[in-house]
This record gives C-alpha cells, structure tokens and sequence, in this order.
C-alpha cells in the first residue's frame, strides 16, 4: 500500500498565515521558473506528480504544493480524472504516469474540497482502476461534500472485494454524514487484522470530528486501547485548534467532537466559546462542557432554558435532549426544574424529558396536569405521549378535557400514542 | 450562404441514405455523415455502381490493405496502393459478382478531422456467370478524413478478424521500411523532435491501442503532425526516452507499406526518480513521400499477439 502524506483539509491555516503560504509558494514558484502563470505552475506540479511514485517524497510534496494553489489550478486537474482526455496535448502514453497523475489530482481535488470534480471522482474508484487510483478517489469523495450521487457510487464500493476499499468508502461515508456503515469499519479495527486496523484507525483519525463517535466506541471496546487513546488525542488537539475557525461550522462541529472525546483538556478552549458570535457554536460549546462534567455549561443552559428568547430556550431544549441522551447528566436537574417558579423552566423540562425519554420523569410529570400554565400542560401531555407509560392514561384524559384547546390537542395526541391498550 | 444551410440539407440527405438500423446515444452530425459515406459504398456495391462506391473515398490517398482474417498487423498488407488500383479491381470484381449485403456500424470514433470505423458486412455474393450464392461476411476496419465538411475513406482494411483469430506471422520483406522505423526509434532516443516528426505525414493519425484487439478500447491522441510537434515540444522537455526497436513484419507495394515493430521504451523523467520500462508493440501505415517512408496512421501499444499469450485481453 502506498503512503500518501496525511492531510487535513479542516486545519485550515489562519487568514493571514493563508496568505503568507501562498504568497511564498508563488514567489519560489516565479524564482524557479522565471516568471509563470498558474497554469504552467500547475503544469509544472503535475510533471513532478507524473515522474515520482506516488507517495514519495516528491509526489506529496506536489500534492502539497498543488494544495497551496488550490481552486486556480482545479481544471486542470479535474481533467487528469478522465482517460479520454489524455490526448493530444495532454496525451501521457504511460499507464503508470497516467495512475500518478490521477492519484495526485484525486487527492488534491479531495484537499481543496472542489465538489465539482464529485462525479470525475466516482467514475475513478471503480474496479476499472488501479488501486492508488481507487483509493485517492474513495478518499477525496469523502471530502467533497453530500451528493446522492456519491452516497450512491461510495455504497458499491462496500461490496468490494478488497476489504481496505470497503474500509475507505466506509470512512468516506461516515465524512458524508451516512452513518450505516459505521459496522465494517468497527469490524476491520476488531477482526480485519493489524494491518486493517491500524489503515482504518488512521483513517478514522484524519476524518476529523466525522470519526470521533466512532474512535470513541472502538475504545470503549478495549481492544487497540493504546492506539485508540492516542488517535483520540490527536483528533482532541486537532478540535481544539479548530474551535478558533473563521467557519462558525467548523467551530460547532469541533465543540460537538470534544463532547464526545471527553477530555478534561477541552475544558478551557470550549469555555472561551460561551461567548462566540453564534448561537449554535455557544450552545454545542455548552452542551460539551456538561458532558465534561464542567457545571458552567450547565449553566449557560438552564439560564437559556429560562429566556425570555424563543429562539434560546429552543436551542437549548435541543441542546439539553442531546446531552441527556448522550450522558444523562443533567437529569436530576431537569427534574428539579419541574418544580420551578419559572413556567419556562417547568416547560421545557418537560419537553427535555419526554423527547429523552426518561421515564423516571413520570411521576413529575403527571404532578404537573394542573399546574396554572397552559404551556407548561400542554408540553407535559407531549411528554407523556413520548414516554407512553400506561400509567399517563387518566391523567392524559383528564388534559384531554381541559379548558386550553392547544392542551387538550396534545393530551388526544398523546392517547394515540399509548394505544387502545 | 452560412454553414447552417450549407449543412442542414447534407444532414437531411444523409438522414434518408441512413439503413433502418437503431441510431446510437452517441450519434453526433459527424457520425451521421460517416454512415452517410458507408451507406454510399454499400449502396454501390449493391448497385454494381463503382463510380457511387468510389464517391465517398478521398482520392488523393486511398489504401486497400488485407488483413488476411487477422487483427494482427502482423497478418496485413498492401492490396491496393491507389484509388485508380482500388477502383479498376472493383470494377472487375462488380462485373463478375453482385454483393446483397447489410452492414453493421460497430464502432465509430471520431477525432477532430479524422475517425475510425469498423463494419460487419453481411449477406450473399452472386457470381454473374454461374448465379452460384455464396453467403458473405465481412469485417472491415475504415479510415477517414474529414475534407470541406465531407467525410471520405481514406483506407480500408479488409478481411479485418477479431480478438480471437490469434496471432499471425510477420515476414519483413521490405528492408527499406524496417530501416526506416530503425531511424524513426533513433530520433526517439536522441530526444529529436524535428527527427521525429519528419518521419510523419502532415496528416497523421496516432491511435493508442491500449493493447487492445478491440476497436471500442482503441484512442485516437494525434490527428495530425502539427499535434505530434506542439506535444513533443513539452514533452521531450520533462521525459527522455530509450528506444530499442525489432521489427517484426514490414511489407509494401508500391509506394505503400504495412509495419509491425516491437519497442523496449525506457522512460526517465526531469521531474522526478520514477523510470518506466514498457513492451509494445506497434502498427504502421506507411506510404512513401519524396523517397522517404513516412508514418500515415499507427497504432501503438497494439494487442501484442505473443505465442502463447491469452487471446482475449
């Protein structure tokens, strides 16, 4: 198997440091060459991708250098992808050159996420193909973004006969957001051997906040602990590095990540974030430090959970579903919170509960049929329908009658959902 | 008058000249006028009409080779070197024979100026003498340029076989013509652009193979000399290349000649360590120019057809 120098398309330099890097490649690029245009640079890297093997020295550094100059050099390397464009000109008569080449272009297509070159890319990792070319493409699909089309290409390469294609189209699914096949890439770190496992650990590590579920139920499992333990710090630094992102997206999902990876060293760099510009960042950034078992998330939370904003008591009931149902460490508060002054507090509890099924919450809830506040009835009957307890049924009825039609709506609702029964 | 009206009745009059068959996904106008020269020489033959099947062949070049039933160019040669060659046998043979056949357009494939084109040709050949029928089949591979909006036949190669007719036996009877592909590798390797493509026609045509006996997997990559040029330019810069050459079958008539050559290249790059070794074998359309041979139409890395060597690839 080939190494190709791992790269991570999310740890993004800053702006300026951006700049800097393409500035200098450029300068040495003009002192190289004299004076050039992006193309001949372009032309010029993909010379060095076509006379090295791929994954040496010289291969990468092209890849690399290719990255750098990113979109501006993308045409012509989406026209690497096809072999009916390897003529005149373009022709290269070698099938070992043209493999470099389409390797190469695969991956740097992969590293600048250029979406466009999606379907070049899975007409590339069919079997028609040779492995380095397969699996640059499998590799770059999981970076270029959700296509139908894509899901589609990357879910028969799971019926490959190589298990380390089936692994590559599994991770680059798990990038996509298409969890199913999550089980073979659990199953080549268990039973595919030292080899398979240490390709797919590695995989998982460089997927950025994508494999962090799935790194951290392999750990659970015991098995690789070492190496396992050690993926998951790298991924740890990796998000933490990202929590400063320009992309508020990147921001997010990185705080989500560090949740998951539990890790007292994230403490700090989330708390920063309790101040970030969106909302979404400061919620995911809350709902990880609870998960850390660092009571300022708690807080910023519940304070949210008792705005007067809509829009903040919706993300944090979201946020706060999320970590009991991740962690369950906010349960005891969320029921202490049925019993509060605040409606709002009383209301969202109540939905926080029901939506999270926690079906200690029962006898709370049936408390709370006649509290003063018609919002506060209504997200109980939800509540209860969601948990479905047998035992809800007369107090659902009686809401069934009650005077706030919304109320009386939700308790009929939540009757459906307990059945005839 | 613009092109469009120039085109559009040549289109509809090649609509209606078109056989009943299904017309592919990948029909394009270029196709349609290619099946528009085929169905011509067809029709002619049908006919006994030499002057309307010599009406879609160029005829400042036109070549006759026999395949001799092999796909190996080690089985072909030269069987008419002219059009007025090509001509004259047709008109004795239509005399003594009426053909009712159908043809088949396997494949065509279409680069720039120039296209490929292979046939099956099916039915009966009727002696005129006995009125003996003779069932008939034949698979022919065609070449052709495109000239003032109009496609002519430039070669036929006849009695083409397939993938599984095996190899065949070369024999390099002409000595000039292995001499001069001798040459041509030497400019290879000393890295000659000009060398290299004074050996070709102006109009050129190199096809990559794909060591492949079948037409579908074949490549047109140059259409003409000045394409070769402009791509050695950059290439001879950044890749050296080592040619060692054995000749394998060189025959000719006339001014027209048939070459096969087996290459050793050895390739090395300015950009990098990587060196490539690669076998080939190649086909070669030659025709003599001012005392020299020059290349017409090859095919490189050509199915190479070694004893014992699978048969389908």
């Amino acid at each position: 198997m080939y190494s190709v120098k791992p790269y991570n398309a999310f740890a993004r330099p800053r702006a300026a440091a951006f700049l800097l890097t393409v500035g200098a490649s450029f300068f040495i690029g003009a002192s190289a060459t004299g004076c050039s245009t992006t193309e001949e640079q372009v032309s010029a890297q993909i010379d060095v991708l076509a006379g090295n093997d791929v994954g040496s020295e010289r291969w990468n550094g092209a890849v690399d250098a290719l990255t750098t100059i990113g979109r501006p050099g993308a045409r012509q390397l989406v026209a690497l992808l096809n072999p009916a464009l390897y003529r005149g000109v373009a022709y290269r008569g070698f099938r070992d050159e043209i493999e470099r080449t389409a390797a190469g272009a695969a991956t740097v297509l992969g590293n600048i996420r250029h979406k466009a070159a999606s379907a070049s890319m899975g007409g590339l990792m069919t079997v028609a193909y040779r492995s380095s070319e397969r699996l640059a493409a499998l590799r770059a699909l999981g970076e270029l973004g959700f296509t139908d089309a894509a899901i589609t290409a990357l879910k028969v390469q799971l019926k490959d006969k190589a298990p380390l294609i089936r692994l590559l189209a599994s991770v680059s699914l798990v990038k996509l957001g298409e969890n199913s096949a999550q089980d073979t890439i659990i199953n080549a770190v268990l039973h595919g051997g030292q080899e398979l496992a240490e390709t797919a650990i590695g995989e998982l590590e460089r997927a950025n906040f994508h494999g962090v579920p799935t790194l951290v139920d392999l750990h659970r499992s015991g098995e690789h602990g070492a190496r396992l333990s050690k993926a998951l710090e790298r991924v740890r630094d990796q998000l933490i590095d990202q929590l400063d992102d320009d992309d508020p997206e990147i921001r997010r999902a990185s705080a989500a990540g560090l949740g998951d990876v539990a890790d007292a060293l994230a403490i700090e760099p989330l708390f920063s974030l309790l101040e970030d510009p969106s909302n979404l960042v400061r919620f995911y950034a809350a709902s990880a430090l609870v998960r850390l078992g660092d009571t300022r998330g708690g807080e910023f939370l519940f304070s949210a959970l008792a705005d007067a904003d809509p829009i903040l008591r919706l993300n944090a009931i979201k946020s706060l579903v999320r970590v009991q149902q991740s962690s369950g460490g906010v349960e005891s508060r969320l029921l202490a919170c049925l019993q509060h002054d605040n409606a709002a507090l009383r209301s969202g509890a109540a939905q926080i509960l029901g939506q999270a099924k926690v079906h200690t919450a029962l006898d709370p809830l049936l408390s709370l049929i006649d509290d003063s506040d018609a919002q506060v009835r209504w997200n109980t009957a939800i509540a209860l329908g969601h948990l479905g307890a047998a035992g809800s049924r007369d107090a659902l009825e009686k809401l069934s009658d009650d005077g706030d039609e919304t109320v009386a709506y939700y308790a009929q609702w939540a009757l459906q959902q307990l059945g005839s029964g | 008058m613009s092109l469009i009206y120039r085109t559009l009745p040549i289109l509809f009059a090649s609509l209606l000249l078109i056989p009943a068959e299904p017309v592919g996904a990948a029909e394009t106008a270029e196709t349609i006028l290619i099946r528009q020269a085929l169905e011509k020489d067809r029709s002619g033959r049908r006919r006994g009409d030499a002057e309307l099947v010599v009406s879609s062949y160029d005829e400042d070049r036109f070549i006759v080779y026999d395949a001799a039933g092999s796909i190996d160019g080690r089985g072909w040669s030269v069987l008419h070197e002219s059009l007025e060659a090509a001509e004259a046998a047709l008109e004795t043979d239509l005399e003594q024979r009426r053909y009712d056949v159908k043809r088949s357009v396997v494949f065509i494939n279409v680069w720039k100026d120039k296209a490929f084109v292979t046939t099956v040709d099916s039915g009966a050949v009727i002696d005129a003498a006995s009125g003996v029928r003779t069932p008939y089949k034949q698979n022919l591979l065609w070449t052709f340029r495109k000239l003032d909006d109009e496609w002519l036949a430039t070669g036929i190669i006849v009695a083409l076989g397939d993938s599984t007719a095996g190899h065949a036996m070369g024999r390099v009877e002409a000595t000039d013509v292995s001499e001069a592909l001798q040459e041509h590798a030497a400019e290879w390797s000393n890295g000659s652009r000009s060398g290299i493509t004074g050996d070709l026609t102006e109009e050129v045509v190199i096809v990559d193979a794909y060591f492949s006996s079948n037409p579908a997997k074949w490549l047109m990559i140059f259409s003409n000399r000045e394409e070769i040029d402009e791509w050695l330019d950059s290439r001879l810069e950044t890749v050296q290349y080592s040619l060692e050459r054995s000749v394998l079958h060189a025959v000719a008539q006339g001014e027209e000649a048939v070459a096969v050559t087996r290459d050793k290249v050895t390739a090395t790059y300015s950009s990098g360590e990587a060196r490539i070794v690669e076998q080939r074998v190649s086909t070669w359309l030659l025709t003599r120019s001012g005392g020299s041979w020059q290349v017409d139409w090859a095919w490189w890395k050509s199915k190479p057809f070694d004893s014992g060597a699978t048969v389908l690839r």
